[in-house]
């Protein structure tokens, strides 16, 4: 008996989750159930009439979740043997999963906070043919966990080179990521949680006020201009801190490496994890970046898988990788895809009408205030309006363009936040055409290459261009032999 | 018939010797030489979904002007208020309607079309949007045919293909007879599992 066969044996007999997987499968199943049933949750807590019974109604709820958490629990087993992990699983209805070892594609980890106290780890387990997470296993004691890992990996007899990281965050690192986060957002997200929240604490702002002697009352009424450019700034700051908080729990020694069939990442603060994702299960790759970012020099890339494996609810991983430079995003690009972005590829970008008639649209939205209240303050900011919608409008054509090379395409769009998205041909799931009676008039149409990750929409190609795309991209899915995912 | 191939020595191979031109082509191709959706061969819908459309289109016609008709009516009679504004309003916006949604039936339909070739599927429709959708059958994860009664009534069907990438159906070719639809489906079912 070889030493992998003892490891096996460790597994033969079925086994449990931790008793604390319990405490994960209440979280999950509460967490359904807010999600599932919230306006009636919503309407509970309005409706005078039936608040009265809320504390039963909670009782009730409460202990039903935490038996059937229990029951789930209980009902669920695993075991190793004959070369397959078997899953028993269901409360009503009992369901037996045999997953051959050689399978099983990845095998990712998750260690939620509570997980570290009791040194206790999550597994996802994901097949070749599955959408997102095959199996999940809660909570197992870390000893456990690897040893199964050993096992479930064992069918792959992958070299376990060391490969240099692409990419390991660093606190400066993180601190850069962090002050080049899109602050004005985080921060309306905090002044909207604050203002959500506001309405209990007025009766006590109120009775603060009141306590005040009336001449502070009366500095506060001429003084309050003083107060809108601080508040702007505790704006921004709050704004910043919300970034830097956002990155830190993202991105806490966030470690990615690239090898010849996988990527693999680990990372996180509260919330650690540490997946691989097979490079062929990859449908787009994502490059982006706003003005802060690219005044630092590196930008965030997204990697899309399929949208079901991109959900986190059905099991999959969504998968961001910030501040990339330059070089290593070339690095990153040259591990996933064959070819390289000469300057003699195809380009094609949307005919100039295309901004035009943005712009006008844009414009034409301006002369509803101007026709309902028309003052000068209003006229002055159609004129605003106007000027921006010209400049954004001829700044974003500018910046589109498909560039089409034998087996790839790249779609690069926006001029704020810029895009970059890459594709292979032979992933599309399908092609439309789609040509309003203005644009035929024209000689131009939509092109619209729908990926499992989602759409590509080129916008206004002429017409004989979009045709060549579409028949392109037809033959190289057609003549593929190669699985898309 | 294959041809046996003898080395020197006289002993058979079962597969001809093959030379590295044989294993590995890759000649280069122009986009334009590469095969195209020829338009001028699309099959046309049946003349019984253009009766169930046209249909569809009289009773929201007949219907719309009943109810815009009679309150006009009454005010046309009533000796104390005239018809309002606001109604004519309505009736100019629904005779805008009218008139491109009827365009849309009688220009529109005849570019109705489906398209089958050896590897995939298009559909054309629309006057006002034009819109050319292919799906390859190597991408087909399944395919449905739904009849509702209306469409009963007419003895035509929908056929509906689904793709990954975005929930529902990512094709519908709605008025196919329904015996064509499953003959489609049939086909579409056989291409998909052969590729």
């Amino acid at each position: 008996m070889n030493e992998q066969d003892k490891v096996e044996g460790v597994f033969s007999l079925p086994q449990r989750q931790h008793v604390l997987g319990v405490f994960r499968y209440f979280t999950r199943n509460a967490w359904l159930l807010i999600r599932s049933f919230w306006p009636a949750l919503a309407g509970l807590a309005i409706s005078d009439s039936v608040r009265m019974y809320t504390g039963l109604v909670s009782v009730i709820v409460l202990i039903g979740l935490c038996a059937f958490a229990a029951l789930e629990h209980w009902r669920f087993t695993f075991k190793i043997d004959a070369g397959s992990l078997i899953i028993e699983r269901g409360i009503l209805e009992r369901e037996r999963l045999v997953i051959p070892l050689d399978r099983i594609q990845t095998v990712h980890t998750e260690e939620l906070f509570w997980h570290r106290f009791f040194s206790l780890v999550g597994l996802r387990i994901d097949t070749a043919g599955s959408s997102g997470a095959e199996v999940e296993l809660t909570a197992l004691k870390k000893d456990q966990a690897s040893l199964l890992i050993d096992v479930l990996s064992s069918a792959h007899h992958e070299p376990k080179a060391e490969v240099a990281p692409l990419i390991q965050l660093d606190w400066e690192k993180l601190f850069r990521i962090g002050l080049t986060q899109n602050h004005l957002r985080n921060a309306m997200i905090s002044f909207g949680a604050v203002v959500a929240v506001a309405e209990p604490l007025m009766e006590w702002v109120e009775q603060a006020l009141d306590s005040l002697p009336t001449v502070w009352i009366w500095a506060f009424k001429f003084a309050w201009i003083f107060a809108v450019p601080l508040f702007g700034l505790f704006f921004l700051f709050t704004g910043l801190l919300v970034s830097l908080l956002g990155a830190l729990l993202r991105y806490h020694r966030l470690t990615v490496r690239l090898t010849s069939s996988h990527l693999e990442m680990k990372g996180g603060f509260l919330k650690k994890f540490e997946f691989k994702l097979p490079l062929h299960k990859i449908q787009m790759l994502e490059g982006k970046s706003g003005i802060l970012q690219r005044l630092a020099g590196f930008q965030t890339v997204k990697i899309h898988q399929a949208r079901s494996q991109s959900n986190a609810d059905a099991g999959g991983v969504n998968v961001v990788i910030p501040g990339l430079s330059r070089e290593e995003m070339a690095t990153l690009n040259s591990g996933i895809y064959k070819e390289d972005c000469t300057s003699e590829a195809l380009r094609l970008k949307p005919h100039s009408i295309w901004w035009v008639r943005r712009a006008v649209l844009f414009i034409a939205w301006s002369t509803i205030p101007l026709f309902l209240w028309p003052n000068f303050l209003v006229v002055l900011f159609a004129f605003a309006w106007a000027a921006w919608s010209i400049y954004s409008s001829a700044m974003l054509h500018r910046q589109m363009c498909l560039i089409v090379m034998p087996s790839e395409l790249i779609f690069r769009s926006g001029w704020r936040v810029q895009l970059s998205r890459r594709i292979e041909l032979r992933k599309l799931q399908r092609v439309t055409l789609r040509a309003n009676w203005f644009m035929r008039k024209k000689g131009v149409s939509n092109v619209v290459l729908l990926t499992a990750a989602g759409p590509l929409t080129l916008p206004y190609v002429p017409l004989f261009q979009a045709k060549e795309l579409r028949d392109k991209a037809l033959f190289e899915i057609e003549s593929t032999q190669v699985p898309w995912m | 018939m294959q041809k046996n191939h003898f080395s020197k020595k006289g002993k058979a191979y079962l597969v001809p010797k093959l030379t590295m031109a044989d294993l590995f082509q890759n000649p280069s191709s122009r986009i334009d030489s590469l095969p195209q959706v020829d338009e001028s061969q699309f099959e046309p819908m049946p003349a019984r979904y253009k009766r169930l459309r046209w249909s569809v289109f009289m009773a929201v016609v007949i219907l719309g002007l009943a109810a815009l008709i009679f309150p006009a009516v009454w005010f046309a009679m009533s000796e104390e208020e005239s018809v309002p504004g606001v109604l004519w309003v309505v009736f100019a916006t629904m005779a805008v309607f009218i008139g491109i949604w009827a365009m849309e039936e009688l220009r529109g339909f005849p570019i109705r079309g489906v398209l089958v070739r050896d590897h995939d599927l298009t559909f054309r429709s629309g006057y006002w949007v034009r819109e050319m959708v292919t799906v390859p059958f190597n991408r087909i994860q399944h395919s449905e045919v739904s009849q509702g009664p209306l469409a009963r009534a007419f003895g035509v069907c929908t056929l509906k293909l689904y793709t990954a990438g975005s929930s529902g159906a990512n094709l519908r070719v709605p008025g196919l007879d329904f015996a064509r639809a499953q003959q489609l489906r049939a086909f579409l079912d056989e291409r998909a599992g052969q590729s």
